[in-house]
């Protein structure tokens, strides 16, 4: 789906077209879910952010700045949602000492290395790393390689400075390859 | 040989790879049709429908004199949306902030922004209708508005798309993602200004 695209979904949106809203809402709940889940480690809260996160984006879309991409305005807000959602669970967790939600590991699909068991295990040691990795560097390397962010994409995503998600993508590979055991030759 | 210094060092391109097949969840298979229950269908007013009628793009043939005549008229249309706007997009005002807060006056100093607005928790984050005032002589940014008393986060977010912390506030402190947030403590019914 290009920007052109959007464009026109969005504009048809705009003009009282709801059904069309379901061709985004398809496109981009797995991205908005997996980020709520990773963060929240709960099913239920992550898919209640998802919808909230929606939600608000149908009705800020007349804000949405058209010839940008809307994914990462979207995750912008989905951001903003779960940052608002940890803020609130922090204070709840204050008053009342609940543990945490755990986190849950993403297993690879095995179909990515069908018959090399060497490319699985590598998969498999990749997303344990990532799991361990703090949320501050996994995000910016899951937006820059997964979801094809440019590096200003993600800057405005996360509200830091280009040079920071520079850095932080940066860092983030090296503690990926150090939790991995593995040598990282740019430190 | 500690572990980490073994040297099957996996290259950028590859680690990128593999971060970009890691796989998503699956969401319940009701989560769309929850999304898609809860919406209702937009109510824009005249402007923005007329807005988004002149947006959408036509295939037409005309003669020379009604070119020249829609031509003429595009650009007085245009004129007046541009100036309305304030550029592409709509700009619409928030409701009313909550009228019973204490009054907090929020400072900025960065005279090469070109917009800064105030962000944090008691607008969930979002910039809509609290853009802050310019003061050209001095590149002062301001605004004022009435908070709850309690503890606030928040931030300036400058140009739309980087958020910076107050240099100025009672504490800073990082959240989840890494951003530096400013927290403000509100006490009492006397104004205050940041």
């Amino acid at each position: 789906m290009d920007r052109q695209d959007e464009k026109h979904i969005i504009e048809a949106v705009l003009q009282g077209d709801v059904p069309e809203y379901r061709i985004l809402v398809e496109r981009y709940q797995r991205p908005v879910y997996s980020m709520m889940l990773r963060l929240t480690g709960s099913v239920m809260t992550a898919e209640d952010l998802t919808q909230d996160v929606f939600t608000r984006a149908y009705e800020k879309l007349h804000t949405f700045k058209a010839g940008r991409r809307f994914f990462p305005w979207l995750y912008t807000i989905a951001v903003n949602r779960c940052r608002d959602h940890l803020r609130r669970k922090k204070k709840r967790q204050d008053l009342f000492s609940e543990e945490p939600d755990g986190f849950r590991p993403s297993a690879p699909d095995p179909g990515t290395c069908a018959n090399q068991p060497d490319c699985l295990m590598e998969a498999n040691r990749v997303a344990e790393a990532m799991e361990q990795l703090p949320v501050k560097y996994s995000e910016p390397l899951l937006l820059y390689y997964r979801e094809e962010f440019s590096v200003k994409e993600i800057a405005g995503a996360l509200g830091i400075s280009v040079s920071a998600a520079k850095v932080r993508i940066h860092r983030g590979r090296g503690l990926l390859r150090r939790i991995m055991g593995v040598s990282d030759e740019t430190t | 040989m500690r572990q980490h210094e073994r040297q099957d060092r996996i290259p950028d391109d590859k680690l990128g790879e593999w971060i970009r097949k890691l796989p998503y969840p699956e969401p319940g298979p009701d989560l769309t049709r929850r999304i898609m229950s809860g919406l209702e269908p937009k109510k824009l007013g005249w402007f923005q429908r007329l807005y988004l009628k002149v947006r959408t793009p036509v295939t037409v043939s005309v003669s020379p004199l009604y070119a020249a005549t829609a031509v003429l008229l595009l650009c007085i249309t245009g004129g007046v949306f541009y100036y309305q706007l304030g550029g592409y997009g709509f700009t619409i005002q928030n409701g009313p902030r909550n009228a019973n807060g204490v009054p907090v006056v929020f400072h900025f100093k960065d005279s090469a922004a070109r917009t800064v607005a105030l962000i944090g928790t008691f607008n969930n984050w979002d910039p809509d209708g609290y853009e802050m005032i310019h003061d050209p002589g001095t590149g002062n940014w301001m605004i004022q508005i009435r908070l709850a008393p309690g503890k606030h986060d928040y931030v300036f977010w400058v140009d739309g798309e980087k958020a910076a912390p107050d240099p100025n506030a009672d504490l800073i402190r990082e959240d989840d993602f890494g951003t530096r947030n400013s927290v403000l403590f509100v006490k009492g019914n006397h104004g205050q200004a940041i």
